[in-house]
């Protein structure tokens, strides 16, 4: 199923609908488990609202104060919930114009976000305005392969952060896209990208051996996949060992379900992205025997918006 | 629905099958790295979701000041100013006012004018433009500049655009056929190899290091201070100060065709 039929036959259900994949070993699937749960979000695109009732395919989709009721939610169930973002949380609406990117940011806090990334479009209107609007970001933000020099950015970023959930540790860092023919010089001035791999894997082993992480993720911006050569979450996922979730973004792919690869050194790193704006949010639980990873069951939720009173306000404005 | 719902199930199941014996085969390199089966199904939840009312108070006065300022009507369009190749109306819109301004802004004579379709975001539909329907179309600060081109390197250019179906473009035409540029004008005359012509584009498109039309980085830059965006602004409310809806016409500025 595509997303555009997905959508359509979310629609015509009139409800808001679920699709979880489940990994799991039957043997396990009775016995008590810890259920430790991330939930995703990527290129949210300062989408602050929903999608406007303009008759576009997606009319009255996403909006943050619905995804912080669904948050809320969640984290009610399973107080063992991280709240994580791939970058890209800037432009795309008149918000982010006329209001620099200061409500994303604080929008974000307010639903509990843990820990966020850069994505290429953070940068749009340079390093000093960003630097201003993560004031306004109450949580952390990683990048491990951009050198941020001397510049506003580097004492805000950092190139991993670890999480204690429950019993265990988690340990987050991220990765970013090249600047090239996507942000302009000045946008980037001082802020210089490196191929993320070979210092993605000394941050990986870092974090899986010195820190004993016992679940490590990549907040990566760097897209999907391609059929040029590229770096990419798939490529990322065969070339680094030791990754066991990439939270993806930049290329916008509604995935189905999960994917999973084994890497070279034949770790199993699974890979989900969740579309863009807000429209899904990606929840996977991680359940852990003793302290063993032994499978992971993965969903995502469409935002829908059948709020009259949210609708009239959104239809307004288109 | 339902139907579908299991039929995806039982082919998920399937396949997840066929994935269990490969995972278990490559198990043997380091099994503790690895997970085991799984399954897959689809549910559907019928309750829906409502506002976070505390994210809601938080949105609301920046909501109310957007609106405030992205509603307003700024002026008409006369028909519906679509984008497309080789030539479309929103293409010639735009490439016009940036000639336009840039030669009201720029103290030397500019011949051309040069924006990629991909900056472009969305299209204006026929009736009331609002400011918020600008923003849409053109969400990005990027900033118009003036470089200085020779003959040879305009040529090298039009036969770029010619190569990609066409962008929006003002001040020349191009007749791209084939694989070849069989016709190229500025102002109406034959390029000069050797002089020099004054074109407006963006800073995006012109910065240094980018694939797609690296010529136009290859000299310095002009910054004319003003938006790609605000001379949107602008045109459209000067067009509706005057009692004027914005009309485009196609007039053949951009030609692509296959050999015949």
């Amino acid at each position: 199923m595509n997303r555009r039929d997905f959508i359509r036959n979310a629609l015509i259900a009139g409800t808001a609908l679920q699709f979880p994949h489940i990994w799991i070993k039957n043997s396990r699937a009775d016995q008590k488990l810890f259920k430790l749960c991330i939930l995703q979000t990527n290129d949210t695109h300062s989408r602050i609202d929903p999608f406007p009732m303009d008759g576009g395919r997606n009319q009255g989709l996403g909006g943050i104060a619905r995804r912080a009721s669904l948050v809320n939610r969640i984290r009610n169930q399973n107080p063992n919930t991280l709240l994580l973002d791939a970058g890209d949380v800037l432009q795309g609406t008149p918000y982010f114009n006329l209001f620099k990117g200061k409500l994303e940011y604080q929008t974000m806090t307010a639903c509990g976000y843990d820990v966020s990334t850069l994505g290429n479009h953070e940068f749009d209107n340079g390093v000093d305005s960003l630097a201003n609007a993560l004031q306004y970001a109450r949580f952390d933000i990683v990048n491990c392969n951009y050198e941020f020099g001397n510049t506003a950015l580097r004492p805000i970023v950092k190139r991993f952060v670890t999480r204690q959930v429950g019993p265990f540790r988690v340990g987050i860092t991220g990765v970013g896209i090249s600047f090239e023919d996507l942000v302009s010089p000045k946008n980037h001035k001082g802020v210089t990208y490196e191929k993320p791999y070979h210092i993605l894997q000394s941050v990986v082993n870092y974090l899986r051996k010195d820190l004993s992480c016992q679940l490590v993720i990549v907040l990566s911006h760097l897209g999907y996949r391609y059929d040029e050569d590229r770096p990419s979450d798939v490529e990322m996922a065969g070339e680094v060992n030791g990754i066991d979730w990439i939270i993806g973004g930049h290329t916008h792919t509604f995935m189905d379900a999960p994917d999973t690869i084994i890497s070279k050194g034949g770790h199993q790193t699974g890979i989900l992205q969740v579309g863009w704006a807000g429209i899904l949010l990606g929840k996977t639980d991680f359940l852990f025997d003793n302290k063993k990873l032994v499978a992971f069951k993965s969903e995502s939720t469409l935002i829908d918006d059948t709020d009259t009173g949210q609708l009239a306000a959104a239809e307004q404005f288109s | 629905m339902t139907g579908i719902l299991h039929y995806r199930r039982l082919i998920g199941g399937i396949l997840l099958g066929m994935l269990f014996l490969s995972c278990a085969s490559m198990k043997t390199l380091q099994p503790e790295h690895q997970l085991e089966s799984y399954e897959s199904r689809n549910i559907s939840v019928d309750s829906s979701l409502n506002r976070d009312p505390v994210m809601n108070a938080l949105i609301e006065p920046y909501r109310e000041d957007m609106e405030a300022q992205m509603n307003v009507v700024i002026g008409y369009a006369a028909m519906d100013l679509i984008k497309g190749k080789p030539e479309a109306p929103l293409n010639n819109f735009v490439a016009d006012l940036m000639l336009q301004k840039a030669r009201e802004e720029h103290d030397k004579p500019v011949a051309v004018a040069l924006t990629n379709l991909g900056g472009l975001r969305v299209e204006i539909p026929e009736g009331p433009i609002t400011r918020g329907k600008i923003y849409e179309v053109m969400p990005f600060e990027n900033e118009l500049v003036v470089i200085e081109l020779t003959g040879v390197q305009l040529i090298t250019l039009a036969k770029e655009i010619g190569e990609i179906g066409g962008e929006a473009i003002a001040g020349m035409k191009i007749e791209y056929v084939g694989d070849r540029l069989s016709k190229f004008a500025v102002q109406g005359k034959i390029v000069e190899g050797d002089s020099l012509y004054g074109l407006v584009t963006t800073d995006y498109l012109s910065s240094p290091g980018r694939n797609r039309f690296s010529i136009l980085s290859s000299g310095p830059r002009t910054f004319l201070g003003i938006t790609l965006r605000d001379a949107i602004l602008q045109k459209i409310e000067k067009l509706h100060a005057d009692g004027e809806k914005v009309s485009v016409e196609i007039d053949g500025r951009m030609i692509v065709r296959e050999k015949p």
